[in-house]
């Protein structure tokens, strides 16, 4: 008896976190008419996850309806990519694409065609990457890492997650930037990262601030330079790479909204204007900012051109590092 | 006494009628959803994650930890009662659970394991509070090399699992080490017999391993038998769930080396409680002076891999706090529950929100002892679901099995997956093959392949790191110890013993 | 050779198969050496060790010879595919009709691999299931799966 009581609190909680979705509809027909769903190609808890639930709750707001974040992790967002083309086309059906997306690209032999069979809506969020090193060793800038790189017969140990991640590609990108020997040691997770560079069994760590914030807060480990094109407002004494003396070494990474193709113009528009009306909102920008994110809209064009610009960036570098055939 | 002042103001959080509520709440979800097969801690706390962010911080994070050690309590439930493990590290209990209920003991399993669990449980928390940031320390002070050498002393001491022809383990194992291989290759980021499905690069998912060898493959064994089993008509009394004296003198000592042996696996990064709890019972039947009992229900094949997974689900908290590196992929979840929060775990943690700290800490006691009050009296509720009839129960549990290792991923793909390995695992089970080596190959191989390969690449591709670090160096030279008695005892053509 | 002999040296040959399979399989991914491990390394070691230990198996069984098999004479095939591919049907349908609709035919297949005593019984059992689990899962839980529909 108390488990059935139990369970129907926990439904009263569900219902009430959801804001009642039955209770609330629009009128005059206009959309949105019922809750819109956002599927995230991620686990609950990720960067992705994180922003689109901050942003979600203002944005459900905005729209009179709520976004019911749905995770479908794994390989590359073809499940979620998947799930999202087998709904209708009406903009109830939202998905995120990120950097991510753009590697897949050229991973992956995909069923569908990420350009034709989706269309973008706006950008939400902007991250660089933060290059990492253990004070142990007293290295305090980029270059006197690049200085040690180059002496060093076996080059620099960089630590990064997994092969074909934005953090492994960049390592491979810095390495090619840098023009010094370096061997990149594959991790499973951002934590295990953060161990080996503890341990000081790397020379430098790669990764998102969100993932490490923990330990640079805790001066456990030392921010040298950030990926950016501009420096990161959560580490404003922290300079670009760009700065640091690799002048084309630039890494942005991004999630965006996306709908399907068949979506019509004016839903697409009445969605873009939301999300950029609440990137703006400034609980978005103060707590996007404490995760080292930035939160901004942007017009759909721009983030298209973003995502064929870094599908292109991203095939030349596993090109370059030998992980896919050229095509 | 610092401590104690600390442990205090964690008692005055965690013991507010709000937090005794959602820590309630938590383990009482925690244990409901953890009986249920497939849902392990890790779905669940990813389902529930959601639900907490509109939480005070505190009550959020109270109450995901109650699911978390309440679906380890749960979890081992419907492996003693049906052999279907209720996730990947009960799969173990398995192996003796079940068996003692064949025998009409399953009430003393499931008395035994809730105190085994409790036990494990204090024992880690106990280690958490008093030192945690030195334990930390150690734990991270483990290499690549000396992570490989312990995988395979694990491997090496665990590859008779259960009873059965050594060989037919030892193959099975091998099959394990091979589907382990499945996915993207980490160090190349090669996809390795994927066959062209995106699913498959991941990995095969754990959950719809286990759930294939051991629940599916159970239950078509007795679908076929051509006899459905009666599995228990007994009343259960208070009486019929107190284990003997005899089964008490055997319970201590199994349960307080599981306890160690599951806080030192917990608290190192990337392992978990399944590995914790395969090592614990291999550990445990290598020094038994009865190891032909275990896989026919001895008790020490219970209570050990319980407490010792439970301590490691406890120990992974040591460096998730005190670091900010997540013991595992639940701990991974939990933090991503705090930093919606605008909390960052790490050591400052401590100092910036000790009160957050402390009061999760305490809950910790506060919730294990819940449990220990929800799980007692839920025992004669358990055990009469063995009283109904299995033509009804089995097409129900085979229902939730599909559902659990779907919502690990949202993917049908797992659950075709789970088909395939239930039907080989039906085929090998019925000629003697055994499926918890083959389930410890594919946990274990991964991660000796990993850390093989990345302590090669940190050296420089030298050998050497193996021999010349001190841990490295004595875990190898134990499995080298292993392997060589065996071959003594072959040698010697002694009354072959199950020795590996 | 009687037919439960031949059953029997089955398991041992699919293992050796398979090594072998996966050897040749895995030696496509590059092998490398013991210090410059390829991706197919252990691949092609691991089925190596497989087809030696399942010969060795396969022999130890030759060399005993008495075997032990089941009485294999009348072996409920239906009933195996019922129940292991209600499994499969749940996996193919739900993502296109829905969870419910899903759960009660697979709850249905499996149903059918036992004797069925009272029909009416076991339909009322199978809806309310069938209805309890999705308000558990879906409901309470959160499992992004539509009632009906895909």
């Amino acid at each position: 008896m108390l488990i059935t009581r139990l369970l129907l609190l926990c439904a009263a909680l569900c219902l009430a976190a959801c804001g009642g979705e039955s209770a609330s509809t629009a009128s005059n027909g206009e959309f949105p008419q019922r809750p819109i769903r956002v599927i995230v190609p991620f686990g609950p808890g990720g960067l992705a996850d994180v922003t689109l639930r901050l942003a979600g709750e203002s944005l459900g707001q905005t729209l009179g309806q709520p976004i019911i974040v749905e995770n479908r992790p794994g390989a590359g967002g073809v499940a979620a990519t998947n799930t999202m083309l087998n709904a209708a086309a009406d903009g109830y059906t939202l998905i995120v694409l990120t950097n991510g997306t753009a590697i897949a690209e050229s991973q992956f032999e995909l069923n569908y065609d990420i350009r034709e069979d989706l269309r973008p809506v706006s950008a939400l969020a902007w991250f660089d990457l933060i290059l990492l090193v253990n004070p142990s060793n007293g290295i305090t800038t980029l270059e006197q890492l690049l200085e040690k790189g180059r002496q060093n017969p076996q080059g620099l140990r960089i630590a990064t997650i997994n092969p074909g991640s934005t953090q492994n590609l960049s390592a491979e990108l810095f390495k090619a930037e840098a023009g010094i020997p370096a061997t990149i040691i594959s991790y499973r997770t951002s934590p295990d990262v953060l161990t080996a560079l503890l341990r000081n069994e790397v020379d430098l760590a790669i990764d998102a601030y969100t993932a490490l914030k923990g330990a640079i807060d805790g001066k456990q480990v030392v921010p040298l330079a950030v990926t950016g094109s501009r420096r990161n407002a959560a580490l404003p004494d922290v300079p670009t790479a760009a700065e640091s003396g690799l002048p084309n070494y630039v890494v942005e990474g991004w999630n965006a909204i996306y709908a399907q193709a068949g979506v019509p113009d004016d839903v697409v528009a009445k969605l873009n204007d939301a999300i950029v009306q609440v990137a703006r909102l400034p609980q978005v920008q103060e707590r996007f900012r404490e995760l080292g994110v930035e939160a901004r809209g942007s017009t759909p064009d721009e983030i298209q051109q973003r995502l064929l610009a870094d599908i292109e960036k991203w095939r030349a570098v596993m090109v370059d590092a030998g992980l896919v055939q050229a095509r | 006494m610092e401590t104690l002042q600390n442990l205090a103001l964690g008692f005055s959080q965690a013991l507010t009628p709000d937090a005794l509520l959602y820590c309630f709440i938590g383990v009482t979800i925690g244990t409901v959803v953890g009986v249920l097969p497939g849902i392990g801690a890790l779905t669940t706390i990813s389902l529930c994650l959601p639900l907490t962010f509109h939480l005070d911080p505190l009550l959020g994070l109270i109450m995901l930890a109650g699911i978390f050690y309440g679906a380890q309590y749960g979890s081992s439930t419907a492996s003693i009662l049906l052999n279907v493990p209720g996730s990947a590290p009960a799969a173990v209990t398995c192996l003796d659970g079940y068996p003692m209920t064949r025998q009409g003991r399953a009430g003393i399993a499931l008395f035994v394991t809730t105190i085994a669990s409790f036990i494990g449980g204090c024992f880690a928390i106990v280690l958490l509070i008093f030192f945690a940031p030195l334990l930390a320390q150690v734990a991270i002070g483990f290499s690549a090399a000396d992570y490989f050498a312990i995988m395979l002393l694990a491997l090496t001491a665990a590859s008779t699992l259960g009873a059965g022809a050594p060989l037919k383990g030892l193959c099975m194992m091998v099959v394990g080490l091979i589907l382990g291989l499945v996915g993207t290759d980490l160090n190349s980021g090669q996809f390795r017999f994927t066959f062209g499905i995106p699913a498959l690069a991941d990995g095969i998912s754990l959950v719809a391993l286990a759930m294939g060898l051991f629940g599916v493959a159970e239950i078509l064994a007795n679908v076929t038998s051509g006899q459905l089993p009666v599995l228990e008509n007994a009343r259960v009394t208070l009486r019929s769930m107190i284990p003997s004296r005899e089964d008490m003198k055997r319970f201590w000592g199994s349960c307080g080396r599981g306890s160690v042996l599951g806080s030192f696996v917990g608290m190192l990064p990337g392992t978990g409680p399944t590995i914790a709890a395969f090592m614990s019972y291999a550990f445990e039947k290598k020094i038994s002076k009865t190891p032909e009992q275990f896989g026919n229900g001895a008790i020490e094949g219970v209570t050990s891999p319980e407490s010792a997974n439970n301590a490691a689900v406890q120990a992974a908290f040591i460096p998730t706090l005190t670091l900010g590196v997540p013991g595992d992929a639940i701990m991974a979840v939990m933090i991503g529950g705090l930093l919606v929060h605008g909390i960052t775990p790490g050591p400052q943690l401590i100092t910036e929100n000790g009160a957050l700290f402390w009061g999760v800490v305490a809950s910790f006691w506060v919730g294990n002892i819940l449990l220990l009050i929800l799980n007692l009296p839920f025992i004669g509720l358990w055990v009469k679901l063995l009283s109904i009839p299995y033509k009804a129960l089995f097409p129900a549990v085979l229902l939730l099995i599909c559902i659990g290792v779907y919502s690990v991923n949202n993917s049908a793909v797992d659950v075709v997956l789970t088909f395939v390995f239930g039907l080989a695992g039906f085929c090998l089970n019925r000629h003697g093959y055994p499926s918890a080596p083959l389930l410890l190959g594919f946990v274990l191989g991964p991660l000796i392949e990993e850390n093989f390969r990345r302590a090669v690449l940190l050296s420089g591709g030298s050998l050497a790191p193996f021999i010349e670090r001190p841990i490295s160096a004595t875990f190898l030279m134990l499995t080298a110890l292993i392997l060589a008695l065996a071959g003594w005892h072959r040698l010697r053509k002694v009354p072959v013993k199950p020795v590996e | 050779m009687n037919r439960s002999m031949i059953v029997n040296i089955l398991p041992p040959l699919a293992l050796m198969l398979f090594g072998a399979a996966i050897a040749v399989r895995g030696s496509a991914y590059g092998v490398g050496s013991l210090t410059a491990m390829g991706s197919g390394y252990l691949a092609v070691a691991f089925g190596v060790l497989l087809v030696l230990l399942a010969l060795l198996q396969l022999l130890s069984q030759w060399h005993e010879s008495k075997v032990a098999a089941g009485s294999e004479n009348a072996f409920p095939w239906l009933a195996l595919l019922l129940a292991a591919g209600s499994v499969l049907v749940w996996a193919l349908l739900v993502e296109r009709i829905g969870f419910i609709p899903a759960a009660v035919v697979q709850l249905a297949l499996a149903c059918l691999a036992a004797p069925v005593s009272d029909w009416r019984h076991t339909a009322i059992g199978i809806v309310l299931f069938s209805l309890a689990s999705y308000a558990l899962f879906v409901w309470v839980l959160g499992l992004p799966v539509p009632a009906f529909g895909g």
